[in-house]
């Protein structure tokens, strides 16, 4: 269990900054705490690699954020993009251009890019093995648009497009289970992360930099704007996802899965479900305790199956 | 006639569908007339603005509109936080949600004010204010007859698809504002520009191989003063900080610094206010101001 680790306690975040103040990004944007933790970790040397999502605001003309370089693809595009890099500086290196210049690539999408847009271009790179990171920024929504539906979407949540009425109860689908179906593909690292767990994140992110190959992330990203909750709610809610073991920590090294916390004593999901609006239809005009007991059992059957 | 109006608030007031009123109803009163919202990322309590063109002849000018008749300004906060003023004719007028007369310094510019957001809340439960800064601005600038701004509003309102109680709740917002804010007589001509365009960032030309937008920074996004999105302001106390990084950690807009001491410093010029520095601070060292 013990590794070599550089994070031991939240003393030991690099002070180093590769974001800059000034972005457009909401106040109390949960997706830009997990950028710049995860870039502390990464280094200087990181090309990111962006395509439609909220984070893509990080970029925008004339003004840029982030303070490594950077390349914007289309929203499919994202890990054949950072193919193309990784290949291009292979071969400047190789004829002697340059010189083992250390450079990380890192794709960084919302859930649209990563669980239904560009799925199939991360699945290519990774069967392709490239050498890469994948960050994918997970606020449950098509969040830049207006919060519209996407497979990352949770049951029984409101977006712009499930809509909560007399008739009907918000999102009738169950979230898309994307840590699965990149493990499937035998990356050597997956991981979930919560910005609320910082040292838990940059762990990852520096075991992920000994690995050569694929190294892919979901990170939750609460989203006050779409979820409806105040912008200093942020951290507590991510807590609480985690608490509630709604966003299960955990990573799969060459396909073995490890929680890498596992709640004690779960709180029960209501607590979460309570602090966002996009879920308030479960509590008002009437009491929904037939979707809050399906969420929860749903999560209790999760952990059920989980061992240590 | 040839008026064109420039429109002030913040994300989340409904600044572009005080706008849609403000156009809708001018057409409905027999204009040519043209309304845009500023196209941008902006987020809930950012800058944001909207224009309305509005004529007699077929309306050409298109985008920005740097040199208005009148302005109206849905947040006065906005006054000393942007230059919503800037490009304003002298001879114009100005619109201010607010609940007194605002001191300008500027005599050749007349002021109708109206505590919109006060009637917004009693109204509408909260300060959303589009219908309106649309009822008051075509009232204050003569635009449209009061049928036709409730009709616009109404349009308006159905457009963004709002429950029956809603659209009535604004329409009500939209009368009381209509007969409480005073017809002022627009004196602008052509020539004269009030306040001089400032702050304008020039983007200078690139070569373009591959008609790519290239930006040749990095970081340089700390040109915007995210600071004017605050309302409320966090104060770290020193005598109860102890240096424990958590505030600095959690910053989505990297705005705490540490300095060798590891005492964190808030960049003001960038804070956004979101204060979950102030909600994650274990000793509660930091405070808030209004
Ligand atoms: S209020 Fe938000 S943006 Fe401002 S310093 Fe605190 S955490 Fe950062
Ligand atoms: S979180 Fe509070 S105690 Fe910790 S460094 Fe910031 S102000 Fe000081």
């Amino acid at each position: 269990m013990s590794e070599e680790t550089v994070f031991k306690t939240m003393k030991d975040t690099p002070r180093q900054e590769y974001l800059s103040p000034g972005s457009p990004l909401c106040a109390g944007c949960g997706g830009e705490i997990i950028v710049k933790l995860a870039l502390k970790v990464l280094g200087p040397r990181t090309i990111v690699v962006s395509v439609p999502s909220c984070l893509a605001l990080l970029e925008l003309y004339p003004y840029v954020s982030i303070k490594t370089s950077m390349l914007f693809a289309p929203f499919g595009a994202g890990p054949a993009a950072a193919q193309g890099l990784v290949d291009g500086i292979e071969a400047l290196a190789s004829k002697g251009v340059i010189q083992n210049p250390g450079t990380k690539v890192l794709v960084l999408t919302g859930d649209g890019a990563a669980y239904d847009i560009g799925l199939q271009a991360t699945s290519g790179a990774i069967q392709r093995g490239l050498d890469f990171y994948y960050l994918c920024y997970d606020n449950e929504a098509y969040g830049n648009t207006g919060f519209q539906y996407s497979s990352a979407t949770p049951f029984a949540s409101w977006t712009s497009t499930t809509s909560v009425g007399l008739e009907s109860s918000g999102n009738t689908f169950w979230k898309k289970d994307l840590f699965e179906i990149w493990r499937a593909h035998n990356p050597p690292y997956v991981a979930t992360v919560a910005a609320s767990r910082p040292v838990d994140l940059m762990r990852k992110f520096e075991k992920a930099s000994r690995i050569r190959g694929p190294k892919l992330f979901i990170a939750l990203g609460v989203c006050p704007t779409g979820w409806g909750a105040d912008a200093k709610e942020t951290i507590r809610i991510d807590k609480l996802a985690v608490e509630t073991g709604m966003w299960p920590l955990k990573e799969a090294i060459n396909g073995e899965v490890r929680h890498t916390y596992i709640p004690r004593k779960r709180k029960p999901v209501e607590e979460y479900l309570k602090t966002q609006k996009r879920y308030e239809h479960l509590f008002k005009p009437v009491r929904r305790d037939d979707l809050i007991r399906a969420i929860q059992e749903r999560v209790d059957r999760y952990w059920e199956s989980v061992s240590e | 006639m040839k008026l064109n109006i420039r429109l002030h608030g913040r994300g989340g007031q409904g600044i572009k569908t005080a706008g849609r009123v403000v156009g809708t109803a001018a057409f409905l009163a027999g204009y040519y007339a043209q309304d845009s919202p500023m196209y941008g990322p902006e987020r809930r309590g950012a800058h944001v603005s909207s224009f309305v063109r509005i004529s007699d002849e077929p309306v050409d000018g298109r985008g920005y509109i740097a040199a208005p008749d009148a302005v109206a300004i849905a947040d006065h906060s906005l006054l000393e936080q942007a230059s919503p003023l800037q490009g304003l004719r002298s001879g114009g007028v100005v619109i201010i949600n607010a609940a007194k007369h605002v001191e300008l310094g500027i005599p050749t510019i007349q002021q109708a004010v109206l505590d919109i957001s006060t009637l917004a809340n009693k109204i509408l439960g909260r300060d959303a204010v589009s219908a309106g800064v649309g009822a008051a601005v075509c009232k204050a600038l003569g635009i449209a007859g009061r049928a036709d701004v409730i009709e616009a509003v109404k349009m308006e309102m159905e457009e963004l698809g709002l429950r029956e109680e809603l659209i009535e709740a604004n329409i009500k917002l939209a009368e009381e504002c209509y007969a409480a804010i005073p017809t002022l007589q627009l004196k602008t001509n052509e020539e004269d520009m009030l306040m001089e365009r400032d702050e304008i960032v020039e983007i200078p030309a690139t070569p373009a191989p591959a008609s790519v937008a290239l930006i040749s920074a990095a970081g340089n996004s700390t040109a915007r003063k995210t600071g004017a999105w605050r309302d409320a302001t966090p104060v770290i106390n020193y005598q109860k900080c102890t240096r424990c990084m958590v505030c600095y950690i959690y910053c989505p807009d990297s705005c705490i610094s540490l300095d060798e001491t590891l005492t964190p410093h808030i960049d003001y010029e960038h804070c956004k206010g979101c204060l979950i520095c102030f909600m994650e601070c274990p000793p509660r060292a930091i405070q808030v101001e209004v």
